[in-house]
């Protein structure tokens, strides 16, 4: 049997997603809800003048006090001030060593928001799901109220809304979680609550305890609730005005928070000041008048970009300000929102959108064919017939009769285009289509993409094969660019923080990345030793390879995985089937410890081994005596790091709610000492030979891809080496002077490229004639 | 009807249209949903909440274009936002390669016992990505979109889908070695 991937993921997610979900009648009361608002505005001018008035006021400023009833929490979203009320006390409740707390409650007039945590859950329960018979994870949450009566969680996302909640964190981590409810507003006349919650999020029906009832009190909000600044502009606002002394010196014309050109306004709507930055919302709307013919949409998500008052560039992630409805689309306008990382800036900042893709749709125009009295599928019609649409042109090269691209369908014509520009579209109707069928059609609707962008594929389907004379109507659909910039802009407030300096040189950018991946220098003289390579090979384990530093003297080892060197060169542990070896590079001996994990370190003596099982952190003689189990408190993925020179004191990270934290411990004493978290959510790291660094992944704020940096062991002197445009790995190799990083890259054809840094000296060179993945280097 | 047809019915306000396009695409982009979010609650929102934003603009849709991939995109980037946010998402970045060693390995069972435990695996392995691997599991091996697509839907360069799905192979051997653990 030879299933295909999708099958076998379809079949994994259809216990919780079933055949026959049908989201269809609540997609439906939400549009008909929708709909009957705008159709009572219709029917009811006199409400829709009194809304406009309301929108105009609030538009002009003049409802400044009604502004300022809405407030924004970090980790909660914008609330109405004037109606909040809050969580009396906390609540939790304990089952089993589960417990589950009950951190936050905001009870608006829009909605009730709840905010709790859970500890104690470990990953054997929530991958005890296979055990447990393919029941799904976790449960709907009801919030039970006074009068027996219960609320479901409101529709739209009620996930964690940005900036994360920082405050609220789980100890271990995954699959502990905070999470975030969103009910609909409850009576003013209730104060007490009762959270429902049959399985925990994250946890198989089974596996943990269930039917938690947690019961809650609110009260009024105090006066003192931590509200975070919110700056608000108005089209007609001067508050985000810049002077145009100050825009001047830029060179570019007065800049506001409003930017209005070739019909869009690119519109800058609140600032929120945060402790650790800025959030910026606004929105982007545009009128008919965009769209040459009238119709048409923007076709490619629209991305400002944040600089400061030299032009430079500010990282910013886009965030959900408010996730209560963060899919709010409303017509000719779309919302946005960035934030960035600090707030020590050289103002003005200025938001810029430099063009926008669009897609317009030209009038249709008609086609007829002859198809004769018998045609058959497969057969085809060479047309090569030019149709003139908004100043370019559109080739019917061909016509012909397909199989059916649905179920309910006997055949389809398949309309071949060419266009003379890239990416434009085409679909065509027939004139006179056939009744429609009432069942509902699998299939249909895709067919791909065209390798050549030039060349569209349109279908219309038969209930039978077509014959005789057809009309058709057809449409295209025409890219274009629409040129901006639109610029907003906003000064921000002096501040006594220093502004960020900009970052000491990066050794390995993708530049000199790619310049050593073209290149055929030679590493640098007098740098020696044995690696250690992994290889692909296609079996189910990797082939072990053993060289030196330029490739020569390559010596397949064994397969298997999660190699490690001694540091003296002299021994290899590994990881296979059996559990872990230890190979002698000399005498070729190669016993089995008759223990099993990965992530295996050599100690600086070569005595012992550090490895890792996931859930437990283990020392132990290379003889497989003296067994340590080392403990890493509540966290529940360990990821060892390396030794220090005392041949006592271990490092190793432990997944926590924010991420991995370094850590160390000591073998004798037992002392633990957290050095710093890295977010990247992974834990690799590599001690250097010296003990005095580590060199980790982590993420960058407001780039794609992670970094390489080293740094102290206390996360100070944090220096970046690879920047994250280079395809990196997580890990990284120390050499054994300390002074050198092998950093395992990969080029888009997807070979290894491993590549020689000196972090010190950002002296750098590729690896040549080494096949594989790094994972070791000894003398 | 296909989808063209169902699409001009809702853009003439008729609702069956829409009921049309959700039966016949909704499981799909809920299961594409659910394997990147892990969460079916969140999963049926986001499909929920993403045909709603389709209606809502269904005067701009441009019928030329396949409207099932408009609509895996528009779930796709949803659910990578959705668990942006979570937090929810675990370790081992590159770990994609377990999930592709266990296809493997499902791919190639004939026990329904054997295959249903994998299974489980499969969502626990996914549960330990980042959400951008976890969307690019699901849009090579679940939605079976080539790389080129992949590139066009991440808005990433062809080279980066590719250094993502070769970084998850590569992992594949350590992952070997994991799985035990996993169900430790």
């Amino acid at each position: 049997m030879n299933k295909r991937y999708h099958d076998i993921l379809d079949s994994a997610a259809s216990p919780y997603i079933p055949d026959n979900l049908n989201l269809f009648p609540r997609v439906a009361a939400r549009l008909i809800q929708r709909k009957t608002f705008m159709q009572t505005l219709r029917a009811r001018p006199a409400l829709a003048i009194l809304l406009a008035f309301l929108a105009l006021l609030l538009l002009t400023g003049v409802a400044y006090a009604i502004g300022r009833l809405s407030g924004y929490i970090p980790g909660v979203g914008f609330v109405q001030t004037n109606a909040l009320r809050v969580l009396a006390k906390p609540v939790s409740q304990t089952q089993a060593g589960i417990t589950v707390s009950i951190e936050e409650v905001f009870v608006d007039s829009e909605r009730t928001i709840i905010i709790y945590k859970t500890e104690g859950l470990t990953i054997q329960a929530a991958n005890s799901k296979g055990e447990a018979g393919g029941n799904p994870f976790g449960s709907v949450h009801l919030l039970l109220l006074p009068d027996g009566s219960t609320l479901e969680e409101s529709t739209g996302y009620s996930g964690t809304p940005e900036p994360l909640l920082d405050n609220i964190q789980t100890e271990g981590g995954w699959p502990n979680y905070v999470a975030r409810l969103v009910y609909p507003p409850v009576s003013d006349q209730v104060d007490k609550l009762t959270l429902l919650i049959p399985v925990l999020r994250n946890m198989p029906v089974g596996a943990a305890p269930e039917n938690w009832s947690l019961t809650f009190q609110l009260k009024p909000a105090p006066a003192d609730i931590n509200y975070a600044p919110v700056i608000e502009f108005t089209p007609a606002s001067e508050d985000g005005a810049v002077s145009p002394s100050a825009a001047g010196e830029t060179g570019v014309p007065a800049l506001s928070s409003t930017a209005t050109q070739n019909g869009f306004t690119f519109q800058l709507d609140n600032v929120i000041e945060l402790e650790d930055g800025y959030v910026f919302t606004g929105n982007l709307s545009w009128d008919g008048g965009v769209f040459p013919t009238g119709k048409g949409m923007i076709s490619e998500a629209v991305i400002a970009v944040l600089t400061d008052a030299n032009g430079q560039i500010i990282p910013v992630e886009e965030v959900h300000v408010d996730a209560h409805m963060p899919f709010s689309f409303y017509e000719n306008n779309m919302p946005w929102s960035y934030r960035t990382n600090r707030k020590a800036f050289e103002g003005p900042l200025t938001l810029s959108v430099s063009s926008i893709n669009m897609v317009s749709f030209p009038p249709e125009f008609d086609f007829e064919i002859d198809l004769g009295p018998n045609p058959q599928i497969g057969q085809v019609w060479e047309v090569n017939r030019d149709f003139a649409v908004e100043g370019h042109v559109l080739r019917l090269l061909s016509v012909g009769i397909i199989n059916p691209i649905d179920t309910c369908s006997k055949s389809a014509l398949e309309f071949k285009f060419k266009g003379d520009a890239a990416n434009m579209g085409a679909i065509v109707t027939d004139v006179n289509p056939e009744p429609t069928v009432d069942q509902v059609c699998e299939g249909g609707g895709g067919g791909g993409r065209p390798v050549d962008p030039a060349i569209i594929y349109s279908a219309a389907s038969y209930r039978s094969i077509p014959n005789g004379l057809h009309h058709f109507s057809i449409g295209a659909a025409i890219p274009y660019v629409v040129n901006g910039p639109w610029q907003v802009a906003w000064n921000p407030p002096l501040t006594s923080e220093p502004t960020a300096t900009p970052a000491a040189g990066v050794c390995l950018t993708l530049d000199k990345w790619n310049q050593l991946s073209a290149g055929n220098d030679l590493p640098p003289s007098g740098l020696g030793g044995k690696i250690l390579t992994t290889v692909n090979e296609g079996g189910l384990w990797p082939g072990i390879y053993v060289s030196n530093l330029d490739g020569t003297n390559s010596r397949k080892i064994d397969d298997g995985t999660w190699p490690s060197l001694s540091t003296d060169g002299t021994r290899l542990a590994y990881s296979i089937g059996d559990g872990i070896h230890v190979f002698n590079l000399i005498t070729a001996e190669n016993p089995a410890m008759g223990t099993d994990g990965y992530r295996i370190i050599w100690s600086p003596d070569n005595t012992r081994l550090m490895y890792t099982t996931t859930f437990t952190l283990n020392v132990v003689n290379v003889d497989g005596s003296g067994l340590q189990k080392i403990d890493t408190g509540p966290a529940q993925v360990i990821s060892p790091a390396g030794w220090l020179p005392d041949n006592q004191t271990i490092v190793y990270a432990v997944m926590g709610g924010d991420g991995f934290t370094y850590t160390t411990y000591n073998l004798q004493s037992g002392e633990t000492k957290r050095l710093f978290t890295i977010q990247n959510k992974a834990g690799y790291g590599a001690i250097s030979p010296d003990g005095q660094w580590i060199v980790f992944a982590d993420r960058i704020f407001g780039a794609a891809n992670w970094g390489i940096f080293i740094s102290r062991l206390d996360g100070s002197d944090r220096r970046l080496v690879a920047e994250p445009e280079v395809p990196t790995a997580f890990a990284s190799v120390w050499g054994p002077d300390g002074q050198w990083l092998i950093i395992n890259t990969m080029n888009p054809d997807g070979l290894q490229v491993p590549v020689l840094v000196n972090p010190f000296t950002c002296q750098s060179a590729r690896l040549h004639n080494v096949n594989g993945f790094i994972e070791g280097w000894s003398p | 009807m296909d989808d063209a047809q169902a699409i001009r019915r809702l853009k003439r306000g008729d609702l069956g249209g829409l009921e049309i396009l959700m039966q016949r695409y909704q499981v799909k982009a809920a299961r594409a949903a659910f394997l990147i979010t892990h969460d079916e609650s969140v999963a049926q929102d986001i499909v929920q909440e993403t045909f709603i934003r389709i209606c809502q603009r269904i005067q701009q849709f441009d019928e030329s274009r396949p409207f099932e991939p408009y609509l895996i995109r528009s779930v796709i980037h949803a659910a990578l936002n959705a668990i942006r946010g979570s937090g929810k998402f675990t370790s081992l970045e590159d770990e994609s390669g377990e999930v592709k060693n266990l296809l493997d390995r499902a791919a190639s069972v004939e026990s329904q016992v054997e295959s249903a435990q994998l299974q489980s695996e499969i969502l626990n392995a996914l549960s330990k990505l980042s959400p951008r691997q976890r969307a690019v599991i699901v849009q090579r091996y679940y939605l079976e979109m080539s790389e080129q697509e992949m590139a066009s839907e991440l808005d990433a360069a062809p080279g980066t889908v590719k250094w993502l799905l070769n970084a998850a192979r590569e992992r594949l051997r350590h992952l070997l070695g994991q799985k035990g653990e996993s169900n430790e």
